[in-house]
């Protein structure tokens, strides 16, 4: 069944006692099954408790998520998205957001150690990793892909860079590029990444210039290794909405989660 | 038990790291006393003295490439690892190597 998510930046540590009670009384209303995970502490409640949001000890600058499963799961969300926007910081207030260059101008708090450019796109057709390989670069260079696709192919015939179920990481350091590059495909068919490990559905590639400053590579470092914290690569995975995916991503750039 | 390793990776700003962070935390739970040295983008950090080599029981090479300064090792039970082995079941690794201490 799918989950759906609301995702959010805590703006303010004593929003939780006010947002405790309306919360819970909502939550009773539906049928579904109601969490609550805080991503960056790594804890996680059910909504049907209500001391949940004291549980998951919400402070400020935590990024976290409401999801809800079942089988009035997007109501529920509809309706409890309402809540959350009043004492949170809500990543995907508006349903037009999409990938952009600039969101961290809206939210401070996913300010990068160095500038990233965005891009996003979803499968419509069940790709090959080879044809993944390529659309990852057309969307980085649209113009000129060709070198990025040979270091793609390049790199994975060193060893594969799938990196937990589902997630593949393909990442590069490339000529005559001024910023980093983070370009994901998403696909609910799953794409094999290799015959040993398996399937993939989210990849996330990441060409970096090839002398890289050192704020560069913290930024990407950052993010793969939050790769193995907690629920982060299954968060990335059921996070269906585009903004809220790079919000997350853009977050795990920013430090390392312990 | 003691045991060092050194992690690196053809580009060095994932693999690296992110095996580091798998050994250390896992070397935790099985009360095994590790030291890392990632060979990654940002160079040799946290570099293995040749004291912390003669200290340690073993040494994982963790790296799908050639790693700097091999020799280093010589003296000692080498284990090489490949990265994929590490990320996706570092618990095995460290009952089939570290078991018994």
């Amino acid at each position: 069944m799918n989950e759906y998510q609301v995702t959010f930046i805590v703006k303010d540590t004593d929003a939780s006692a006010r947002v405790v009670k309306p919360l819970y009384q909502l939550a009773k209303k539906f049928k579904s099954n109601l969490s609550i995970i805080n991503i960056t502490r790594n804890r996680q409640a059910c909504l049907s408790n209500s001391l949940a949001i004291l549980q998951v000890g919400l402070v400020k600058g935590d990024l976290c998520q409401l999801c809800t499963v079942g089988i009035d799961a997007e109501l529920a969300c509809f309706v409890l998205k309402n809540i959350i926007s009043e004492h949170y910081h809500l990543i995907g207030a508006n349903i037009n957001y999409q990938f952009c260059n600039n969101l961290a101008d809206r939210l401070p708090e996913l300010i990068t150690p160095s500038r990233a450019n965005w891009y996003y796109a979803k499968a419509h057709t069940q790709l090959t990793k080879r044809e993944c390989l390529n659309g990852l670069a057309q969307l980085i260079i649209a113009d000129n892909p060709d070198k990025l696709i040979k270091a793609f192919i390049a790199r994975e015939k060193y060893s594969s860079t799938y990196i937990k179920p589902g997630v593949a990481v393909p990442h590069v350091m490339i000529e005559n590029l001024q910023n980093l590059a983070v370009a994901v495909i998403v696909s609910d068919t799953p794409i094999d990444w290799t015959l040993k490990s398996g399937n993939v559905n989210l990849i996330i590639a990441l060409a970096i210039p090839s002398k890289p400053t050192r704020e560069q590579i913290i930024s990407t470092t950052n993010l793969t290794r939050n790769l193995l914290f907690g629920q982060v690569s299954e968060r990335l995975l059921k996070t269906k909405n585009s903004i809220d995916l790079q919000a997350l991503l853009m977050y795990f750039m920013t430090r390392v989660l312990t | 038990m003691k045991i060092v390793a050194v992690t690196a990776c053809p580009t060095g700003i994932a693999h690296t790291y992110m095996a580091a962070d798998a050994l250390i935390k896992t070397a935790r739970k099985h009360n095994v006393h590790i030291k890392v040295e990632t060979q990654g983008a940002m160079g040799i950090e946290n570099q293995l003295t040749t004291h912390d080599i003669a200290q340690a029981e073993k040494v994982f090479i963790v790296s799908d490439i050639e790693i700097e300064q091999f020799s280093r090792f010589e003296c000692i039970d080498i284990i090489h690892l490949s990265i994929e082995d590490v990320l996706l079941d570092v618990e095995k690794l460290f009952i089939m190597h570290c078991r018994n201490n």
